[in-house]
Order: C-alpha cells, then structure tokens, then sequence
C-alpha cells in the first residue's frame, strides 16, 4: 500500500468520524421518537428501540397541546405553510426583478440604492421589531398571517436583490441591447431573455428564502396572534407545556416533524443549490 | 435622399466629451465603415445612431425622419453586435423571429421571412439547434439573419468578425460585401481593422479621439489622406512619415532626407509646391521603388548617391519589403519578389512623387 491510498483512507476515516458526530443528534431524535415513554425512562439514550411506535408522532401531528390548543402540529404547519410559499415566491419574483434592474437597467443613484438593499441583510432581527409592529398594526395586518408573508418578503428582499444582481451582472448588456433594437420593452425582455436562464438562481432564492422563512421564530413569535402561529412558535409551546411527565418522544417527533419540510426541500433540489451559487463566478 | 445624417452630433458623459460635433450624411445603398483605434468613441458613435446611448446635442436623420429622441425600436433599424448577442434559450429560428413575434407580425409572414433570411445565410439545418451549439461564424451568421430579417431602412454592425478567427473573418467579410450588393442595403459598420474598412466601405469614417479626421471614399482616404495619423492608421504597411526639407527652386521643389553615414539623399519634385522649409514626406511602400538606369518614374533618387543602406530584408511571397533609416526613421519599400535587395548592402531606390503626400510637422495637416 503506498503512503497515498493510506492517506486517503485516512481522510475517508476522519470524513466518516465527523459524519457521524454530526448525525448523532439526529440519531437520538429519530430513535427517541420511537420508543415509548416507558422504554426512554429505563433504557439507554443511544439504544435502539426495542418496539418501534408511532404513538409519539401521531400525538405530535394531532393531540399534543401547545399552551391551552391540544390539537397538536397540524394546525400551525398549516400556518407555517401558508405563510412560507407566498412569501417565498413574492422575495423571489421581486428580488429577480430588483437583481435584473440593478444589474442592466443602470439608473442614476443605482449604486446607493444597491447599497442601502445590501445593507438591508446585515440588519439583525431585533432591531426591526417595534417600527415593524407599528407598520403591521398600521396597516391592520398585526397578528395575520399576510401580515407575516409582508416581513418576511421585505426581509428577505435584500437577499434575494443580491442573488438575482449578481447572477444578471454576468450576462452581457449587448443582449439587453439586441433586445431592444428587436422592439421588446422592459417586461418583455425580463420575461423572454432573462427569466428562461434563471433556473439555478431561481433555485438558489427558493431554497434560501425557504429554510429562512420556514425556520424563523423571531417574527413568528412577535407578529403572529392565536391563529396565525407557525410551526416554530407551536414547537417552541408544545416543548415547554408540561402536564406532569415529559413526553421527550412526542417533542422530538414534533421537532421532527418541523423540520422536514426544509430537509425535502434541501434532498429535492440541493445539487442545484450549490450549482447556482457558484454560477455567477464560473462562467460555462 | 440622404438615409442618415448626423448633424453636429456631440455626446459627452457630464464634463468627458466622447464625441466631438460629428457631421456625416450617407445616402441609401451606402457602406458607410466607421475605422479608427480603440477609444476613438466609433461604438458610442453607432450605438448614438441606434438609439441606445442618448445623445448631448445635435440631431440624428434616419431616412428623412428625425429619430434623436426617438427610441431604438422605432428607428427603423436592425444592429448586428460584437458578441453576436443571441438570445441563450431561444432556438435559432425563435432568434431570428423575435423581432417579428414582438411586433405582432403575423406567424405566415414570420416563417416566410425566416425561411427566406435561412435559405439567403444557408442556415437552414440550424434553425433548431440553440445558440450554444452553433460555432463562431454560425453564431455570426445568424446574428445577421436577426438583422436581414426584420429588412430595416439602416443595418449597423459594431465590429461584427472581430471575434472570428483569421480566416473565417476573410470569408465571412466577402460575404458581407456580397449581401451588401445583393440588397443594396445602407450600412453603418464600426471596425477597427482599416482592412475591413477599405475592403468593405463605400464610404469610410476615420476617428479619433472622438473626432472625425477625414470623410471619404477607400480610395481618397488611401491615397489623400488628410493627416499624418489618417496616413499612419490607414494601409498596411503603413505609410512612411519621412522628414525632409523643402527648398523650391526655379519651377521645381527640392526635397533633402537625412541619411544615415552619407550625405542627405537629395530628390526633386518636378512641380513648385508652396511648402514650408521643414515637412513629413509620406509615402506608401509600394510607391518606393527599385531605381532602374532610365527611370520613367519623377524624382528617381539621383545617381549612385541615391543607394541607400537596407538593412532587413523580409520576403512575404507575393512582394519583398525592405526596410532602410531615412531621416531619423524606419522606411519600408514593397518591392517585386524577384528584386535582388540584399541586407547590409546600399541598394537604388525612387520614390513615384506623383503620389507622395506632404504633411506640416507641426499640426499633421496635409499640405498638398
């Protein structure tokens, strides 16, 4: 064996080792949901269940109580739904058309506008909190769901303008210009030029503003009322209402549960996440 | 009836002036080339005309319209671009029928035209493929059937072969010059190649500096040239720029040139010329010639004191240049093939004065 293949195997080792480090929690999660309360109390935290159930996650879908509401995750992943998928496509829709206006529509003052959208990613959550529930409640949309999908897109647009900026700035300006000496006009040329190449960006947008929205808690917890709750916030409750006995089983099948959907998205479309990423600076 | 005129054209980009009061004025059927070295302002020039830069003053006439503030799309033009500029995820027939499509041009008369432009470029079995497929010179190809199609009162090329390799650039500007006389089309064709221009141009435009140096046909442009940086832009080799000074004497100008390790080589023009004492001779390589004992040509440089020293000789096949030093500067004369020119050996040469420009200095202006 040559002290090349032995490193290799080495480094295939330490690759294996972190992967397991990293996966150990998620191990624990799934099997604890399994088990019964009764087995979690008196066996060992990394033993495989005995008797698989599913008591645990159908109590976290539909029974489990969150405060006063017992009727478990269902409800508020409908919520979490609700408010994700528009909110996802209106950043990504406005933000391809910010990204394509900054990128080759040049107007005066565009790098301080650019600028200050930047900057709009670097805000952190806390400091938008007050202002933002006085603009909801001005607009009488505090404690709504649409209220919810409106911080999120203008959250999320600062990112989404970059995304879009950067994969557009790399395409030439001649196109726009062929375009319109062929007659199209400013909509025409976003829809028949630019948006057919802007599958691996679209998907960069979705992806991110996804996992951002769907896993959000902040916002979730300070904008939403009783009936507008994301998931987040009914995990965050169905966690922390004990009646006597810890259902560890049920809060992690709840956990679970919350989390899937990003997890999908990420399985579904993740090869393409890394692809859009590195679009704008490899060329091909 | 003029098809363009550009009247005291100016653009500038706040206090940077790019285009200095353009006056040009083309008439329908002609191939008017746009030539001058790179940041001579020729791009912002053809895109001024297209519409896709706004202009700072003056006016813009397309086929007796006036069009400068009128946008691109309604000037009655088509543009063939540098990067060729095809729409990524179109096929190549969409390509060439967006125009139409945009416009609302019936689907009939959008495939009648399409299959006409494929049949004129033959790029008929491309029309399904996308432009990622297609080689450089198909990309052109249909880069110009998107222009032919739309059949405009004005073409504009901005430096359309300049990203083709050597020998397609040759074919495909022969091809060009052909549709040219086939459509009689009226052409604006930005290069910086003063072979594309002189090859193609019914009318040449030589800038610089976003100023326009001279106005012309290839020809007048080749043998008048109204500068000394028209004469040294234009003709490959370019011409000789020799200092010389003038004396006239009874009916006839004296012109002596510098000459390294010898005595001034000493010629004279048959003709009195009002010259000042110090001027630039320019004159082309192939109006330098071998000197023959009885030579026809005026200003035969005199006698045996006329051999100058060649120091490179270069045989390119179908002429011999020469290259000698003559007042202070290289001089290259394009002889036969067959010419007996030696290196490091004095050989006879005569300028043909008959063709000989004479330039100030001082300014570069053409004093004959």
């Amino acid at each position: 064996m040559t002290s090349n293949t032995l490193l290799r195997w080495g480094l295939y080792g330490i690759l294996i080792l972190f992967a397991l480090f990293y996966l150990m929690p998620l191990f624990v999660m799934l099997t604890t949901s399994l088990k019964s309360l009764e087995e979690i109390r008196t066996g060992s935290l990394l033993a495989l269940p005995r008797e698989i159930t599913f008591a645990p996650w159908a109590e976290a879908w539909s029974t489990a109580c969150a405060g006063t509401q017992c009727e478990g995750l269902r409800p508020f992943f409908w919520n979490s739904v609700l408010m994700a998928v528009p909110a996802v496509l209106l950043s990504t829709i406005v933000g391809a058309l910010n990204g394509y206006v900054f990128a080759q529509w040049r107007f005066r003052g565009a790098n301080l506008f650019f600028a200050a959208i930047l900057f709009g990613c670097f805000i952190p959550f806390q400091v938008v909190l007050l202002p933002m529930a006085q603009m909801l409640g001005l607009m009488g949309l505090a404690g709504t769901i649409p209220g919810l999908i409106f911080v999120h897109v203008i959250y999320g647009l600062g990112f989404t303008t970059l995304f879009f900026r950067n994969y557009y700035v790399t395409i030439p300006q001649e196109l726009v210009r062929a375009a319109k000496v062929d007659g199209a006009g400013f909509f025409r040329i976003f829809w028949s030029i630019f948006l057919p190449i802007s599958l691996p960006i679209i998907t960069v947008s979705v992806i991110w503003q996804f996992t951002q929205i769907w896993n959000d808690f902040l916002f979730g917890v300070s904008f939403s009322g009783p009936g507008s709750q994301p998931v987040t916030v009914a995990l965050n409750n169905i966690v922390n209402s004990t009646t006597g006995v810890k259902a560890y089983n049920v809060d992690m099948a709840a956990a679970i549960i919350a989390a899937l959907p990003t997890l999908l998205v990420y399985v579904v479309a993740g090869k393409y996440f890394i692809r859009g990423l590195t679009a704008g600076s490899v060329k091909g | 009836m003029p098809i363009l005129e550009i009247d005291h054209l100016q653009k500038a980009y706040g206090e940077t002036h790019i285009l200095h009061d353009i006056n040009i004025s083309i008439d329908e059927g002609d191939f008017l080339v746009l030539v001058g070295p790179s940041g001579c302002g020729k791009s912002t020039l053809l895109n001024c005309i297209a519409g896709l830069e706004p202009i700072t003053g003056g006016a813009i006439r397309i086929a007796d319209r006036d069009v400068t503030g009128v946008s691109p799309k309604d000037r009655d033009i088509a543009m063939v671009f540098q990067s060729y500029a095809l729409y990524p995820t179109m096929s190549v027939a969409k390509n060439i029928t967006f125009g139409m499509k945009v416009r609302g041009v019936d689907k009939a008369t959008q495939e009648r035209k399409l299959a006409e432009v494929a049949r004129q470029l033959q790029i008929e079995p491309l029309l399904a493929r996308k432009p990622g497929q297609l080689s450089g010179g198909q990309r052109q190809r249909v880069a110009m059937g998107r222009a032919l199609v739309r059949d405009p009162a004005l073409f504009l090329f901005d430096e359309p072969l300049s990203n083709l390799d050597a020998k397609l650039r040759v074919s495909m500007r022969t091809e060009i010059k052909k549709l040219h006389q086939d459509l009689n089309a009226s052409i604006v064709y930005v290069t910086h190649d003063q072979i594309e221009a002189m090859t193609l141009a019914t009318k040449i435009v030589v800038m610089k500096g976003g100023v326009i140096q001279q106005i012309g046909t290839p020809a007048e442009i080749y043998n008048r040239p109204a500068n000394m940086f028209v004469a040294d832009f234009m003709g490959s080799p370019a011409m000789n720029l020799i200092p010389a000074r003038v004396r006239s004497e009874a009916g006839q100008t004296r012109i002596e040139i510098e000459r390294a390790g010898d005595a001034p080589l000493v010629i004279t023009d048959p003709v009195a010329r009002d010259l000042p004492a110090e001027i630039v001779l320019g004159v082309r390589p192939e109006d330098i010639h071998e000197a023959t004992g009885n030579a026809h040509l005026p200003g035969t440089a005199q006698g045996a004191g006329g051999d100058v020293m060649i120091e490179i000789v270069e045989p390119a096949g179908a002429d011999t240049f020469a290259v000698t030093h003559l007042g202070g500067k290289a001089v290259t004369a394009r002889l036969r093939a067959e010419s007996a020119v030696r290196a490091r050996q004095p050989f006879p040469l005569a300028f043909d004065l008959s063709k000989v420009s004479y330039f100030s200095p001082t300014d570069g202006e053409r004093l004959n």
